[in-house]
């Protein structure tokens, strides 16, 4: 099918979300922001810790466009983002697209991102890469759902690229590259969903924010029986990865749910 | 020199390991995707592991130059290889078979700088994987990176063709075909691993369904291959 949107000039504009501690004590966190492809509403702010929404301000991906997204959090700053929507990668009719994000943890901060769907429709070409920088004593949290195809679909092809440092050194470098036209086993072998919640603490005793709302013991709540692996980094941290057929059948999904509720029932 | 090392009759180990095999096939891949399986493996994480290799070699070469720098270097090649190696499973396996090439390098090339390096290092950490091993062997016997590239791939797919006759009757010509393939597959990938000079350009091809298997076969009790 090629009912895409109509296709446009190579696109790149910057969304960026900047959380600083108040000008003085027990005023809440500053929140900067600009916005691009993507646009940053601001949920709600505290005295260390701040929650934005990033909603699409258009048809996104499509061949051609650049989304780059810069997160930057400040020493002892805690800032959850959370997507409003999926995102679709579109047949981009030969034209790649990409999706870049950049994060920067200060000292003794969190991040804690819960992705929605990212989808690779058929004829989509995209490379989607994320590079952070861990400051001493920080954690970053992140969900990222790759899905290949939209209903019907096999979809396109992705390229995921992840590079995690801190002060001492690479933590995480990968490359997972899959086409949905070309399945190769042993990568994602025949699943459409690669299903990814990555829990990575830079190696220092400074403490961390606190965010009550997460499930802390993820790999527990996601046992491998459920089809789920958690990979325990040499550096320390994990990535709890599921391989499936459907968003809504994946373990990772059930235990965030598990957790919503059993915090709404508090 | 590189078919020394590529005979698995040369007891470095490797005869424990089925390359992921056992576990791909324990995890539910059918016998007929292995030939698939195994051109996917020589163009993804066989290529973490040749990459790995050739910077090891290159550190090690510049040895007696860099003499203080040495351990550090080598550390950040390790480094490199464990960050992009996420199963621990698939860590443990390599620094294992380490063990393993290291006695064979400290035997067959005794008091090469390049092999003191490594046993030093080995000694202050308590293993190195394969590949930083494989590199040491490089720098000592003068292996080109392209060698050192082919020869990972070839170890690779020969130890997984060698685990599946063992795991599923099976003519072993079939399987000889198969690793041709998957070597043909890694080519085009050559010249640009072998041309890998520092810890940050390693390859990180990843293979998220092998990591895994790799990590539910750690946790089994019956098993054939270690990994």
């Amino acid at each position: 099918m090629s009912t895409t949107a109509p296709s446009r000039a190579q696109t790149r504009a910057t969304t960026a979300v900047g959380v600083t501690r108040g000008a003085s004590p027990g005023t809440p966190v500053r929140v900067d922001t600009a916005d691009g492809l993507l646009a940053v509403r601001t949920v709600s702010r505290g005295t260390d810790r701040a929650e934005v929404a990033l909603v699409a301000t258009g048809a996104v991906l499509l061949g051609g466009d650049h989304v780059l997204v810069r997160v930057d959090v400040a020493d002892r700053c805690a800032l959850r983002i959370t997507d409003v929507g999926g995102t679709v990668a579109y047949d981009g009719e030969g034209v790649a697209c990409r999706w870049d994000v950049e994060v920067r943890l200060g000292r003794g901060s969190r991040l804690d991102w819960y992705g929605m769907p990212f989808v690779v429709s058929d004829g989509a070409d995209v490379v989607r890469a994320t590079t952070v920088r861990l400051g001493a004593g920080s954690r970053l949290v992140l969900r990222e759902t790759v899905v290949l195809g939209r209903d019907g679909e096999r979809g396109g092809r992705v390229a995921l690229h992840s590079d995690v440092a801190d002060d001492g050194g690479p933590v995480l470098v990968e490359e997972v590259t899959a086409c949905g036209t070309d399945r190769v086993p042993g990568v994602l072998g025949a699943h459409r969903v690669l299903d990814t919640l990555t829990d990575l603490r830079s190696t220092d005793d400074l403490d961390v924010p606190a965010e009550s709302d997460l499930p802390e013991a993820v790999p527990d709540a996601v046992p491998l029986s459920d089809g789920a692996a958690t990979l325990q980094l040499d550096r320390g941290g994990t990535l709890t990865r599921w391989l499936g057929a459907a968003t809504h059948l994946s373990p990772i999904e059930r235990a965030l749910d598990r957790r919503r509720r059993t915090l709404e029932e508090r | 020199m590189a078919l020394l090392l590529a005979d698995a009759r040369l007891p470095g180990g490797g005869h424990a390991h089925s390359a992921s095999l056992e576990p791909a096939l324990l995890g539910g891949l059918p016998a007929a995707d292995v030939p698939a399986w195994m051109a996917g493996r020589a163009t993804t994480v066989s290529l973490v592991e040749a990459g790995t290799a050739v910077v090891a070699s290159r550190v090690l070469a510049a040895g007696p130059v860099a003499e203080d720098d040495g351990p550090a270097a080598l550390a950040a090649v390790e480094r490199a290889w464990a960050a992009r190696t996420p199963s621990q499973a698939l860590r443990d396996a390599a620094r294992l078979l380490g063990r393993g090439y290291l006695r064979v390098a400290r035997t067959l090339w005794s008091g090469h700088p390049a092999v003191v390096a490594v046993a030093g290092q080995a000694a202050r950490h308590g293993s190195v994987p394969r590949a930083v091993v494989l590199g040491a062997v490089a720098a000592a016997s003068g292996l080109t990176p392209a060698d050192v590239v082919r020869l990972t791939v070839y170890d690779d797919a020969q130890t997984a063709a060698s685990a599946l006759l063992k795991l599923e009757p099976l003519d072993p010509l079939v399987t000889a075909r198969w690793v041709l393939d998957a070597c043909a597959a890694a080519e085009p990938h050559v010249p640009r691993v072998a041309a890998c000079t520092t810890p940050e350009s390693i390859p990180a091809s990843g293979a998220p369904q092998t990591e895994g298997w790799a990590e539910a076969h750690a946790l089994r009790t019956q098993r054939l291959f270690r990994a």
